[in-house]
């Protein structure tokens, strides 16, 4: 009886393996790694420093202006060479200030001199395998690339970053603007698809359908949409009112994107609630229908109620989720005023080359939505079926 | 007897493989981004043209980035899978220079003896950082004035001419404003360091100073950007594309709501292709205390974790050499070679004259700061630029906090 649960239970973990590794190499490990260099001033493209190939004679040729290998004054060379200046301009190498100390220490230039002229060096090496060559102790400070520990630097930066607070502002409105919004329009739109009438099929389809939609089409169709000489200044005019540039002012960019945002995730909400809704017996609704409930008592009393945990699940993923939106602000708002945090993380790591500072931005942005969400359940305390 | 069958097959077959594998082709791979289905044609004939001289050889695969480069570069370049050569945009290279990714090509230039003499000198300026040479320019672009001759003569307006200064363009701008129809005499970008910076140089300033400290908080250069500004909210000569439903200049110009844009060759084929009725020429910029304007050029680099530099170098060497004569006719860009604009007799055509002059007292657009990183800077700046074009901050403001965070945006975080 034990080894058949054993066997089950090792057939089960078997099955599930797969995408627990995937999870944990692709999702965990990163998650982790970015707490690490929400510390550092890590640099990507510094990642390959001491794994970079090259050939040693020929770096030894251009440095020392050695045009032939004939005939080559072992003194003369020596003295030419600095280790250091070597290590900096021809293999690229950033060294700090231990490193140049070691180096200037340990480095046997007398040695490779001596290979170079004896021809030893016509041949590619990684710049750790030359270290552990020519360093005569302390090559393991030069094994691969470690970025720099700055400690809070990153996290005090971002403190004083006047626009890291004004991403994070935008983050949040924008939340608390789209999120009941979008709830409210998804729980109407799951009424309205619940009706027993005729092509009620395709109403649910196209309420569907936008959140189905790439969001780079959508922000494409929106641009032309919110433009000066668009199809809504045009409405606008219509009425007298004046033309705005809703993407450019600064002003009515966030609130055009909040619009867009609704309109687009309604639609799958509206799916979440719709089954909520045909879960509720209709014996019930019957019920309170012989009771005497109008539409608008029936819709607070007794179906809003029995929604709960389909209101808690929606609230939760839509405050994740428009806290974190990213694709529109990316596509549509130019200016840095009007960012988000998610759109603010991108620009410093990709943009500005501060991985490092971008990944305390993103670290200190976790914890605002693990709060906000641990929030969240105990204000909504839902018994949840699931 | 089976036993010894099998084996003398499997012998043989290893054998073979041994052979082949000996005489294997080194492999180059070629990354850049494609701007067009007709760039990427070019490039691939370029690259077919060099593969078919080096057969089993050296072999370049061309393999395109489309999407956002710079962030897949990066990402490959950390893994140490990127391309053996790719393209390096001038405004943003020297992020790539100082990080020690690239591998600098001064000595592999010697080795494999390629004549930078023939390059104009100015496409070569950006691609040099801390005395090494990291790229050679593939090609070009210049700014020119663009004039709507339609226009010109509906309101009597003399053509544009090589000797216009920033006087004459005013004056005519003036006489081609007609706000009640809704165009104007110019179409300017409000907030773009790299085309304000043209009348920058212009008027003799420049964008950093010798000390790569900003120069853009100077008199020449104050003087210049308050011009460019002026246009717009004092005399309102001047559009941006977005006030007028465009997503760009070429759109503004295309649809005939402005007579002037200061833009590059990348409207030929757009404007030909879009707005194929629009009766426009093409001048050098207007001068002010000289004459200036802008190249942008990227090149063609090999990181250091190549692992088949000196095959690259043959490559990009090709590339850069017959491979640019395949790739500028098909494509009709602006060769970075000046044996390739003679033999090629580009001169002649009257609108690439112009481009091509350019090329003499242009300046690369390009940002030396201390760290290599200029990207937070030239946003910074160009979000106060866009600040004064709206009216939203006065010209005084922008330039103080402009010098006083230059520094704090230039350092590396």
């Amino acid at each position: 009886m034990k080894r058949r649960l054993l066997k089950e239970g090792i057939v089960g973990y078997a099955f599930i393996s797969p995408i627990v590794i995937t999870i944990v190499i692709f999702i965990l490990w990163p998650i982790f790694e970015s707490f690490y260099y929400s510390f550092t001033n890590y640099n990507p493209l510094r990642q390959q420093e001491y794994r970079g190939t090259f050939n040693v004679q020929d770096m030894l040729q251009e440095y020392l202006l050695v045009l032939d290998m004939k005939d080559l004054d072992r003194e003369k060379l020596t003295k030419q060479f600095n280790s250091v200046d070597f290590l900096k301009t021809q293999l690229g190498l950033h060294l700090n200030q231990k490193q140049i100390d070691a180096v200037q220490r340990y480095f046997n230039s007398k040695k490779l001199i001596e290979d170079f002229v004896n021809l030893k060096l016509d041949r590619t090496m990684s710049v750790a395998y030359f270290m552990r060559a020519y360093m005569i102790r302390d090559s393991y400070m030069f094994t691969h690339y470690k970025p720099a520990w700055l400690g809070w630097k990153n996290f005090t930066n971002m403190v004083h970053d006047p626009y890291s607070w004004i991403s994070l502002k935008n983050s949040i409105v924008f939340s608390l603007v789209v999120t009941p919004i979008q709830t409210f329009l998804a729980l109407l739109l799951a009424i309205a698809a619940n009706q027993k009438i005729r092509g009620i099929k395709f109403f649910k389809t196209t309420f569907f359908i936008p959140s189905i939609t790439s969001s780079a089409a959508i922000s494409v169709i929106f641009m032309m949409l919110y433009s000066k000489p668009g199809v809504i200044n045009r409405l606008l005019n219509y009425f007298g009112m004046p033309a705005i540039d809703w993407l450019n002012n600064v002003s009515t960019a966030l609130p055009a994107i909040m619009l867009m945002n609704i309109w687009t995730t309604a639609g799958y909400f509206m799916v979440v609630f719709l089954a909520g809704l045909q879960g509720i017996p209709a014996s019930l609704i019957e019920a309170s229908e012989l009771d005497g409930a109008q539409g608008w008592t029936r819709l607070w009393k007794i179906i809003i109620p029995l929604l709960k945990p389909q209101i808690a699940y929606v609230v939760t993923l839509g405050l994740i989720g428009t806290l974190q939106v990213f694709d529109q602000i990316y596509f549509l708002i130019k200016a840095q005023e009007n960012y988000t945090t998610a759109m603010y993380i991108y620009t410093n790591a990709f943009s500005y080359g501060r991985m490092g500072y971008a990944s305390a931005i993103a670290v200190a942005f976790f914890a605002v939505i693990l709060l906000s969400t641990l929030v969240q359940r105990r204000v909504v305390r839902e018994e949840t079926y699931f | 007897m089976k036993k010894m069958l099998v084996f003398s097959l499997v012998f043989l077959v290893l054998l073979a493989t041994a052979c082949v594998t000996a005489y294997a082709v080194t492999v180059v791979r070629l990354g850049g981004w494609p701007s067009s289905p007709s760039e990427t044609a070019a490039l691939q004939a370029a690259v077919n043209d060099f593969n078919k001289l080096h057969e089993g050889q050296i072999e370049i695969k061309y393999e395109p980035i489309p999407g956002d480069y710079r962030l897949k570069l990066t990402s490959e370049l950390s893994a140490g899978t990127a391309p053996d050569i790719f393209y390096l945009d001038s405004s943003w290279a020297r992020e790539f220079f100082a990080s020690g990714a690239i591998y600098p090509l001064d000595f592999l230039v010697k080795k494999y003896d390629l004549d930078l003499s023939d390059f104009y000198p100015n496409l070569l300026k950006p691609f040099e950082y801390n005395g090494k040479l990291y790229g050679i320019p593939k090609d070009f672009s210049t700014l020119v004035l663009y004039y709507n001759k339609a226009l010109f003569d509906k309101y009597n307006v003399p053509y544009p001419t090589a000797d216009w200064t920033w006087y004459n363009l005013l004056n005519a701008a003036q006489k081609l404003t007609n706000s009640k129809l809704g165009i104007y005499g110019l179409g300017l970008y409000p907030g773009a360091l790299n085309r304000v910076l043209a009348f920058i140089f212009q008027n003799k300033g420049k964008a950093v100073k010798e000390n790569l400290t900003t120069a853009l908080g100077e008199p020449a250069a104050v003087e210049a950007i308050e011009f460019y500004m002026a246009l717009h909210n004092k005399y309102k000569v001047a559009i941006a594309p977005a006030d007028v439903g465009a997503g760009w200049l070429g759109d503004e110009f295309g649809k005939e709501r402005v007579a002037m844009v200061e833009s590059g060759p990348w409207m030929l084929g757009f404007l030909k292709d879009s707005y194929p009725a629009v009766n426009y020429g093409v001048a050098p910029l207007p001068s002010n205390k000289t004459k200036a304007t802008m190249l942008y050029t990227v090149c063609y680099g090999i990181p250091r974790t190549s692992k088949v530099k000196n095959e690259a170098f043959i490559a990009l060497k090709y590339l850069v050499s017959k491979g640019m004569k395949t790739f500028t006719e098909k494509l009709g860009v602006l060769p970075a070679r000046k044996s390739i604009v003679e033999s090629e007799n580009l001169m002649a055509n009257p609108v690439k004259k112009v481009f091509l002059e350019g090329a003499e007292y242009g300046h690369a657009w390009f940002i030396p700061t201390p760290s290599g990183y200029a990207q937070k800077a030239i946003d910074n700046v160009n979000a106060n630029f866009r600040k004064v074009w709206y009216g939203k901050k006065s010209l005084e403001d922008a330039i103080k906090d402009i010098v006083a965070h230059y520094s704090e945006w230039t350092t590396k975080g």
